[in-house]
């Protein structure tokens, strides 16, 4: 580097160049105002509560009487492999079975509190949330939720992270292991095809006790309130799903607390994504405006060293 | 398009006489179906049957244990988890004549489930909510899914 070359930046930096402190402290405050109003922004995001007209299926645990109907009726409309067991076999009660890839849902027996002989009978299977926190996790945006009520899984283009597995706070996303090669989340689709052509979802055709009640989530919740005020000594007074994360699809009733049925019972009201959305919405900010900070200490530490090495020691460089 | 020339008061008779004759024909149906207090004895129901064959239903021995046929029928008398306008909304006509102790088919109001009225149970619903009602506890039915077909039902042949 030739003398006067140095002393032209010398100059430059004394008359407020290109890495003065007044420029260096604009440019943090501009980053930090951009920081703070896309954080801003982040808070400010309206609350949802579902699409509008969204449907949605209120299950009365009180009524169901362990049929079975519904997941046979489940089985032939999604076209799933036979049962190891038959559906009228009552032996699959005796112990806590999980929706798998054979299966989109089952029904389990519990035992009743009251001291009623018959058990009561709970449907597990998607919830189909209003925000769900499978969909926000995967990163392939697999998993959509549709106007109609669904949330739907899309095989191609899952790579098999596994994240909506963990998301789901219902632990319903299962992966079909049963294929190495070719493996997939089998879940409840909510009978999306049926309910696009005007038909029930095939487990609320056949249930013939009234436990299943499908129809837009907004009636339905008029629909379970009513019943609570009605017979305010049979139900608990909570419907579930109502609030749990934000809201679900799928609402229930029950006589006994939904603890003792194995609904997860510290599920927080709002919706997953908000845990991290205040988070997760900083890191482009992050990796926008903080290289540009950093970058900008890194110039000036740098050009501060050269102006201290050029004062301390001129003729190492010249010697070259 | 003659009616199109007609005098207007002409035109306003007709179609008040019209309308008159229809109410009429109304009327006259409702009023048949309150005649029949006559218990209809013993029914098969098989609208509905898609897995299993139809349910003899001894109507008789039934009305004879209830002792009040608005225990399974809505009726004014006995109101059954309703509220006047949980029917009165639904079809004024078809109730005034259940409200007359002419207690009509439960097909008459409850048919195809319809997520519109998600109040309104179907046909099937209605039928086995009054039957657990009584039956829920005997032999297998509430315990195990082959009760169904061992207490009321008949499996339908394959």
């Amino acid at each position: 580097m030739s003398v006067t070359k140095k002393g032209e930046r010398k100059q430059n930096r004394k008359q407020g160049g290109r890495y003065s402190r007044r420029n260096f402290l604009s440019m943090m405050m501009l980053a930090g105002g951009t920081a703070m109003g896309v954080h801003a922004l982040a808070h400010a995001s309206p609350e949802f509560n579902g699409w509008p007209k969204a449907n949605g299926m209120l299950v009365d645990l009180t009524a169901c009487v362990g049929c079975r109907s519904c997941e046979k009726a489940c089985n032939e409309a999604n076209n799933m492999p036979a049962p190891d067991k038959p559906f009228d076999d009552s032996s699959v009660f005796k112990e806590k079975r999980w929706p798998s890839a054979k299966t989109y849902t089952v029904v389990n027996a519990y035992e009743n509190p009251a001291g009623s002989s018959a058990p009561v009978y709970r449907k597990i299977q998607c919830n189909h949330c209003l925000e769900p926190a499978c969909a926000t996790a995967c990163p392939m945006h697999a998993y959509t939720k549709t106007p109609e009520g669904a949330v739907l899984y899309n095989e191609n283009v899952c790579f098999g992270c596994r994240y909506c597995v963990i998301a789901c706070p219902f632990n319903m996303p299962g992966y079909d292991y049963d294929s190495a090669l070719d493996a997939k989340v089998v879940k409840c689709i909510f009978c999306h095809g049926r309910i696009k052509e005007g038909k029930l979802p095939a487990c609320a055709e056949a249930c013939p006790a009234g436990t299943l009640t499908f129809g837009k989530r907004s009636d339905l919740l008029k629909l379970a309130r009513k019943r609570i005020m009605n017979n305010p000594d049979k139900y608990i007074d909570h419907i579930y799903g109502e609030n749990e994360v934000g809201g679900t699809s799928w609402l229930y009733l029950s006589n006994v607390p939904f603890k003792n049925l194995g609904f997860p019972d510290n599920l927080p009201k709002k919706p997953l994504i908000e845990l991290t959305s205040n988070y997760l919405s900083s890191v482009p900010v992050i990796f926008t405006t903080f290289p540009a900070i950093f970058g900008m200490i890194y110039g000036l530490m740098r050009g501060r060293k050269n102006e201290s090495d050029s004062e301390n020691a001129p003729h190492e460089k010249e010697v070259k | 398009m003659r009616i199109y020339f007609m005098k207007k008061p002409l035109f306003i008779l007709i179609a008040i006489t019209a309308l008159s004759l229809m109410l009429a024909v109304l009327y006259g149906s409702s009023v048949k179906a309150e005649v029949s207090k006559k218990i209809p004895g013993t029914i098969n129901i098989k609208y509905i049957q898609k897995q299993y064959g139809p349910v003899v239903f001894d109507h008789t021995k039934h009305a004879a244990m209830a002792g009040n046929c608005g225990k399974c029928h809505h009726s004014h008398n006995e109101k059954i988890n309703s509220t006047c306008k949980e029917c009165h909304a639904l079809d004024a006509g078809v109730f005034k004549a259940s409200a007359k102790q002419a207690f009509l088919p439960c097909s008459a109001c409850h048919s195809d489930y319809s997520p519109d009225s998600p109040g309104v149970p179907g046909l099937k619903v209605a039928f086995h909510k009054k039957c657990f009602e009584c039956h829920l506890g005997m032999g297998e039915l509430g315990s195990s899914p082959a009760g169904c077909a061992k207490t009321c039902h008949v499996k339908k042949k394959a």
